[in-house]
Order: C-alpha cells, then structure tokens, then sequence
C-alpha cells in the first residue's frame, strides 16, 4: 500500500522514519513500534514514513537485516566452537539459528523489492518481532553456553573430590597436619554445591524463550545471568580451594 | 616331665627371636602397605611428578621361627602424583575464564537489546 496515493500522508509527519533511521538512533524501534494506523479515509498508514523517504527506510531496514546477519554468523560460530554445550542444547541452538537465519535472509532477498512504507514496515516488523534476533537469540545463545560451562566446571571440581579426600586421609596418617586442607576442601564442596544449585534448570529455561516471549523473556534473562555470575564467584572461590589443598599437600 | 616342657617352650622362643633378628620376622602385618613418600614438588602446583611407587611387605619367617629368608618386597607404581595435575588446574582455569567471556557478551547482549524493541 503506497501511502503516497492517499491525501492523508500529504500532511506533513512529525518525525520520519528515514529521519530517525538516518540520526542512527535505534532505527528498529522506529521500523518496528508503531504499527500501521487507520487514518481519516479508513486506509492503513504509517505516521513516520513517506512516499518520499521510502527508499532512506528501505535502506535503514536493509542495514538492520545486515546487523542480524552479522550478529547470527557470530552466535553460529560460537555454538560450533563451544566445547562444553551438552549435545541436546547444541542441538536446540542449531536448529534456532538456522531458523532465524533463514528467516532473516529471505527478509534480506525481499527487502530490496519493497516500494512502499507499508511494505518495509512489515518486513521490518518481522525481523523485529518476528526473530528477536537481539533480544532473544544472542542472550539465550550465550546464556546456554555460559550454562554449560559451569556445568563442565562443577562436573569436574566434583569429579575431583573423591581424589582430594583420599589424598588428605593419606597425608593424616602420614602424620601431615591437614586441618588446613580440610578447611580447604570442605569449603569446595560447599561453593560446588552451592553453584550447581545456581546454574541447575538455567539451560532448559533460557532455551525455552522464543520471540513471542519477549518482554517476558528479558528479566528472565537477566535473572539466568545474575546466578550464572554468583556460580561464577562460587566456581572461582572453589578454585581457589582446590590450589590451597595442592599447596597443602605437597 | 615339667623340666621338658620348660625347655622346649624356651628354644621355640629363642629361635623365633633369632629369627626377627636375622630379618625374617617383621613387625609389619601380612600385606599392610607402607605409607608412599611425600610428594616433592619443585616449582608450582603439581610441578613434582611425586610418588611413584608404594611399598608392600609380607611378613617373613615362619612360627617356628628358624632360618627363613624373610619377607618379600613387592614395588608396584601408584597413581597419586599431585594431588590434583598441573594440567588439570590450567584447564579449570581456562573453563573459568570460558564462562566469564560468554557471561560479559550475555552483558552486551542485554544492553543491546533494545535493538530489538
């Protein structure tokens, strides 16, 4: 629908959408936000674009598809280059990035051909609500993997616990004061369990979000990252532990 | 009667103590193994390869006592090393740091989300 055929896109508009896109401030949100209005003729419009500036939108709308297809091709190659990711959660981001860079780059082939507002808002819309690819897919991408790191990092602390035990029990009866290395290790296991409890459920959660769950999906987000970091304070003091006992033991 | 009794109770105990003295009776019970070596490291955790070997030795000499060899010495490798490997701890370290890159780009990820509203 080309607004320029109707005499309610003749009065001038407040702010353009080319002019919003052009300052480079958030061009999406001018793209995506307002949906089209019923104007005074009862015709579907769009209050920040016009006949005249829909080629500067359509340009604005094409850098932004190229962002999501810059940021995807990164998220890709962070999946494939993480070790940790379990094969179920590398399995779910997979098939997400390809769906969304699918979807985005049909947007990238149709973005071109768009001669009216109604037309690249609506692709725009799509990428935006559509994918998410932002607000959604990055923080889920690398909330999953952050998830399956620490998941491999108290794994393995664990793993080493019945090593550590067996290792002071024969330094006591060896005669070695180990009240230090016990101290140590007893702390270790409290800051191991104490992380695992923060990072249990955080993959399976932040994989469940998709762009329909946006906004809901951000303080989800945000509270995945702030047990991830605590885990993280944990899995560090565990650390510390851990090199305290070898110290001991030496 | 008496007098025999004394006596043979008195040789067994002389030759059962000669026996100790020559080596073959051991304070050690059968199969108890000998505590490993501490470990010694040089520079940095895990820097020693440690203790390679424990010690196990079976008591020698036989209830009578008498000429036996004595016990017998088996050196078997053991594991223990550090208690935890240096490569280990450097691969922990790395997975920490691992964690703390994705959790600085779920940072970035949400301060640019707004990209998306």
């Amino acid at each position: 629908m080309n607004m320029h055929l109707h005499g309610a896109h003749r009065r001038p508009v407040r702010t353009t959408l080319a002019a919003v896109a052009l300052a480079g401030m958030v061009p999406a949100l001018a793209l995506a936000a307002p949906p089209p209005t019923a104007g005074a003729s009862g015709v579907t419009s769009h209050p920040t674009c016009t006949a005249a500036t829909v080629a500067t939108a359509q340009q604005a709308l094409e850098a932004a598809l190229n962002s999501r297809v810059t940021e995807l091709g990164t998220l890709t190659a962070a999946v494939g280059a993480a070790g940790d990711l379990t094969p179920g959660d590398r399995s779910t981001l997979t098939t997400t990035l390809s769906t969304t860079t699918s979807a985005i780059g049909a947007l990238v082939q149709k973005a071109p051909t768009d001669t009216t507002c109604i037309a690249v808002w609506q692709d725009a819309r799509s990428m935006v609500a559509g994918e998410r690819v932002f607000a959604v897919v990055a923080p889920q991408t690398h909330l999953a993997i952050a998830a399956d790191t620490a998941d491999t990092i108290e794994a393995t602390v664990a793993g080493e616990e019945p090593t550590i035990q067996a290792a002071i029990a024969a330094a006591a009866d060896d005669g070695v004061d180990t009240a230090a290395a016990e101290a140590s290790f007893t702390d270790l296991r409290t800051q191991v369990t104490a992380a695992q409890g923060e990072t249990s459920g955080v993959p399976a959660t932040v994989l469940a979000q998709t762009p329909a769950s946006y906004p809901g999906s951000t303080p989800v987000f945000v509270s995945a990252r702030d047990g991830l970091r605590t885990a993280q304070g944990q899995l560090k003091q565990a650390d510390a532990d851990l090199q305290a006992v070898v110290a001991d033991l030496r | 009667m008496r007098i025999r009794t004394l006596a043979v109770t008195a040789v067994l105990v002389a030759t059962s103590l000669a026996g100790a003295a020559c080596g073959g009776g051991d304070a050690q019970p059968v199969g108890r193994p000998v505590a490993p070596a501490r470990p010694t490291p040089t520079t940095g955790p895990g820097a020693s390869a440690g203790p390679t070997t424990t010690t196990t030795q079976t008591a020698g000499g036989s209830p009578a006592g008498g000429a036996s060899p004595g016990g017998t010495t088996t050196t078997t490798p053991v594991s223990t090393g550090p208690v935890i490997s240096a490569q280990s701890l450097a691969t922990l370290n790395a997975e920490l740091g691992s964690l703390g890159t994705s959790l600085n780009q779920v940072d970035n990820d949400l301060a640019q989300a707004q990209g998306d509203q």
